[in-house]
């Protein structure tokens, strides 16, 4: 008699339920996105408003462009605050995606003044 | 051509706005897809983060190789700054960084099912800013022809009252129908896990493909635009991929039951 097949099918399976850590902080990691969303925008805009009373501006500039990433990147090393990092660099790489024609924009128009 | 549209009085580019929404409806449709799979393990947004910064890097630098010299490119800088986007490159970082960041917190759990359906959807919207503000396609004789007026011909550097093929209408079409075909039927048969984005990406490289004809690209070799040779060398990868997979028994149809 024919023994039916072991082993795992080919076209793979999901992962039991059990097998996954607890969830529960998602609310936290959706706070990050909307405020690493919008300070990936302002945060620029405000850099960009103190740079230009300076000789050397564009460096403080482009300095304000990575601050938000920084931040981020900086609260993933505590548990606490780590939803709260997430959160963030995925706003800045959502706002890095959408305004980023409007910011090549915006450095186009003040290159030269800066 | 629209460059910006007014909301409450604001002027808003038209194509940011777009991505934008874009971006939220691709949001929605994974976060659905990925709690009816039972796929909430909160690893998955490392995943995310990893899609979004590869795709946000890539979309920027992957028309950087314009010329075989490479002293001939823009310097990485110049092209992150002022360089054109592409979608293709895009998805290429987009895969690449869901590769990396699933490797970096060792999710093992296949993810191509959740951001098959939200790519399309997010790029049929997305891909209405391209509708709305940048050059259509190639002349075509057809009577739905977009004509553009004088001003918007001189800054496309198109020719002004001459039809042109409404490309970008093309592709939201397709990824429309895309979608459609994902969400209401592949989604709920197709048993591998995962395939679904392998299948989404061979249809739209096909599409592709074929679309850029009406484009209106920059030829760059025999014909054929930089995106078509990008296509020409991956899409034959995606297919073979394709035809191991079946010759494994890997594909199967059948209702499937969502945890």
């Amino acid at each position: 008699m024919t023994q039916p097949p072991t082993g795992p099918p080919p076209w793979g399976h999901y992962p039991p339920p059990g097998s996954q850590p607890p969830r529960g902080r998602g609310w936290e990691i959706f706070g990050g996105v909307v405020v690493g969303g919008i300070a990936a925008i302002l945060v620029p805009l405000l850099g960009l408003a103190i740079a230009s009373g300076f000789d050397n501006g564009f460096v403080g500039f482009f300095a304000s462009l990575v601050l938000v990433p920084i931040v981020g990147i900086g609260l993933l090393f505590s548990t606490g605050s780590r939803p709260w990092g997430l959160g963030i660099l995925i706003g800045w790489a959502v706002a890095l995606i959408v305004v980023g024609g409007s910011c090549v924009a915006i450095i186009a128009s003040l290159n030269g003044s800066l | 051509m629209l460059p910006t549209i007014d909301v409450l009085g604001v002027p808003i580019p038209t194509h940011s706005l777009f991505v934008a929404l874009g971006v939220f409806a691709a949001a929605a449709v994974f976060v659905v897809e990925a709690r009816r799979r039972g796929q909430t393990d909160d690893r998955i947004w490392y995943v995310v983060l990893g899609a979004l910064v590869g795709g946000a890097i890539f979309m920027r630098l992957g028309p950087w190789f314009q010329h075989l010299d490479l002293r001939d490119n823009a310097s990485l800088p110049e092209q992150w700054l002022y360089g054109n986007r592409s979608i293709l490159g895009g998805l290429f970082g987009a895969w690449l960084g869901v590769h990396v960041a699933k490797r970096l917190v060792g999710y093992r759990a296949r993810t191509g099912d959740l951001f098959a359906p939200a790519v399309a959807l997010g790029m049929a919207i997305g891909r209405l800013g391209c509708f709305f503000t940048e050059l259509p396609g190639t002349p075509t004789g057809t009577s739905y022809g977009i004509r553009l007026d004088a001003e918007d011909a001189a800054r496309l550097g198109a020719p002004a009252g001459v039809p042109l093929h409404p490309s970008f209408a093309y592709e939201i079409a397709f990824q429309a129908a895309a979608f459609v075909v994902i969400w209401f039927w592949l989604r709920h048969r197709l048993v591998s896990p995962g395939e679904t984005l392998t299948f989404y990406l061979l249809g739209y490289g096909a599409f592709r493909f074929l679309v850029e004809f009406t484009r209106g690209n920059d030829v760059a070799w025999q014909g054929l635009t930089r995106p078509q040779l990008f296509l020409l060398l991956t899409v034959p990868l995606v297919l073979a991929r394709v035809v191991v997979q079946a010759r494994r028994g890997v594909y199967r149809l059948e209702p499937v039951e969502a945890r």
